[in-house]
């Protein structure tokens, strides 16, 4: 795919040319479209709400201070997620010999996750019970998610919560599409393992 | 291709991404292998669990706060460009201000600084000598009304009175340290210009040197260079000294009364001490160079401090006179 092509498929890319000459507005306009996007790789990747936070702002951040060097050579969005990958394994990174299940105690997600039932709730509550074991059920792939290693557990991410294409995550990553494919192969037969092991059932 | 062939291949084939011929394999292998089926359920099952992760809602505040980081971010790069391109915004009133605090602190200095110049500058030793001299002529004066046939003009009982703890035997070197004291007055008058202290005491002190030459003589035991110091500053800063050399200096002294009463001045008193004639007066400033032209009819003039150009009503004025001949003491 030529650069032109790329800059024309953009569909941002007026937005970061409005950027560029220094209009927040616009800026502001790329953050509420992304920012929920952004927030949920950082979740999954850390594994924790209030570090996905910080990490959500620092790549918005971030992206804004280096925007101008951003030369339309991917989609601004795959730019942008790139950004957010690599900052939250830096910022796994920092967590280091930290133990992310331990950190997946009853009282921090619930506690985290609280004022999204709480507007859930508002609408429609209709299963209460169902609605907590779903949330069980939600920590423990979190979990077994936490549980792969780091390249495994990026990639299958990427691809099977975002939804990313193999090109897309070969770009963010910066390897191989295929080393991509062997990659996503070997996580999604270790995290089988992990969802029976810690379900019991898949 | 064996079950472990087919498994590796089973995650590419369920996204679709294998070619069409490895494809008819492992579809034709699940067919017959309750095995693999169970791992391509079990894969798909699992895909299907990760894939039901909801998405997380992130906070309402999220936004704001990285909206506020980015306003931040830009903010200082505004501030760097408004000081690049208008520097005198900020830079001029700091160099007015700095400019207004050293003027003012020049006047303040100088306006401190003034009577300590002009001390510095004033010919010092005349008038500290003439003062000291003056002190000792009182002191003979006095001894020569009070005891005409003593031997020497010192001691003097009354003196000695006034003197705190002076004893006979101290009586005599005490004649020659008041020789002594021009030179010190002067160093030190030089030295150390007068101190506030000095000048509050001044008039208390110039007071009782007029009253009456005893008082004067007790201000010698205690202070004597503080006096001199003062009574000098005193002259420095408000009288006009004219020192006039004359033949005869009873005449003279006759003769200038009469100028001074001609120009309405006032006399306000007469003094002798050693071989002069101090005639102090106050006379309006503008009839000085009158006074002056007068007096060079009696003798020779000398100016001691210019003549005040900028002086608007009286003037102090101490005409000093002097014999031309030697001192007839």
């Amino acid at each position: 795919m030529g650069t032109n092509e790329q800059i024309a498929s953009d569909e941002d890319h007026e937005l970061v040319s409005l950027c560029k000459n220094g209009d927040i507005a616009a800026f502001e306009a790329l953050v509420k479209k992304y920012q929920k996007k952004v927030f949920n790789i950082a979740f999954r990747m850390i594994g924790n709400y209030d570090d996905a936070c910080e990490v959500a702002q620092d790549t918005f951040v971030s992206a804004y201070r280096s925007i101008k060097q951003f030369k339309g050579m991917s989609k601004f969005s795959t730019w942008l997620h790139t950004i957010a990958v690599n900052l939250s394994k830096n910022r796994r990174r920092q967590l280091g010999t930290r133990q992310y299940h331990e950190q997946f105690s009853l009282n921090d997600p619930l506690a985290t996750e609280e004022g999204r039932i709480n507007v859930e709730t508002a609408s429609a509550d209709p299963d209460p019970p169902e609605r907590l074991e779903q949330k069980e059920t939600q920590q423990k792939i979190q979990d077994c998610i936490n549980r792969l290693d780091d390249e495994f557990r990026e990639v299958l991410i990427l691809r099977d919560i975002q939804g990313f294409s193999y090109e897309e995550i070969s770009s963010m990553l910066n390897i191989a599409e295929g080393t991509v494919k062997s990659r996503l192969f070997r996580a999604r037969e270790e995290i089988k393992q992990l969802l029976r092991k810690i379900l019991g059932e898949l | 291709m064996k079950c472990a062939d087919i498994e590796k291949r089973l995650s590419a084939y369920i996204e679709n991404d294998i070619p069409s011929h490895e494809r008819l394999i492992v579809e034709e292998h699940l067919k017959s292998c309750p095995h693999c089926s169970k791992s391509l359920a079990d894969l798909r099952k699992a895909i299907k669990r990760v894939k039901s992760v909801e998405e997380m809602e992130p906070p309402a505040w999220l936004t704001q706060k990285i909206m506020a980081k980015v306003k931040e971010e830009a903010a200082p790069k505004k501030g760097i460009l408004r000081w690049l391109l208008y520097p005198l915004h900020i830079k001029l009133p700091l160099e007015i201000a700095a400019t207004i605090t050293i003027v003012i602190a020049s006047v303040y200095i100088y306006h401190v600084g003034k009577p300590e110049l002009k001390l510095a500058e004033a010919p010092m030793q005349d008038i500290a000598g003439q003062t000291l001299l003056k002190e000792k002529e009182e002191v003979q004066r006095e001894v020569a009304d009070k005891d005409v046939s003593a031997p020497s003009p010192l001691p003097l009982p009354e003196k000695s009175e006034k003197r705190i703890k002076a004893k006979p035997a101290a009586k005599e070197p005490q004649k020659s340290v008041p020789m002594k004291r021009p030179e010190v007055a002067e160093s030190k008058s030089l030295e150390m210009p007068p101190s506030p202290v000095h000048r509050d005491e001044k008039d208390k002190i110039g007071l009782s040197r007029v009253s009456a030459g005893k008082a004067a003589l007790k201000q010698e035991t205690s202070a004597p260079e503080a006096n001199v110091q003062s009574f000098v500053a005193e002259k420095r800063r408000d009288v006009t000294v004219i020192t006039l050399k004359v033949q005869n200096r009873e005449s003279a002294e006759q003769e200038i009364e009469r100028v001074l009463s001609k120009l309405q001045a006032r006399i306000i008193k007469t003094e002798y001490p050693g071989n002069q004639t101090i005639i102090s007066a106050r006379l309006d400033a503008k009839k000085i160079k009158e006074l002056i032209a007068q007096l060079k009819q009696v003798g020779e003039v000398k100016e001691k401090d210019g003549l005040p150009e900028a002086y608007e009503g009286d003037r102090e004025i101490s005409i000093q006179i002097e014999t031309i001949s030697a001192p007839v003491q």
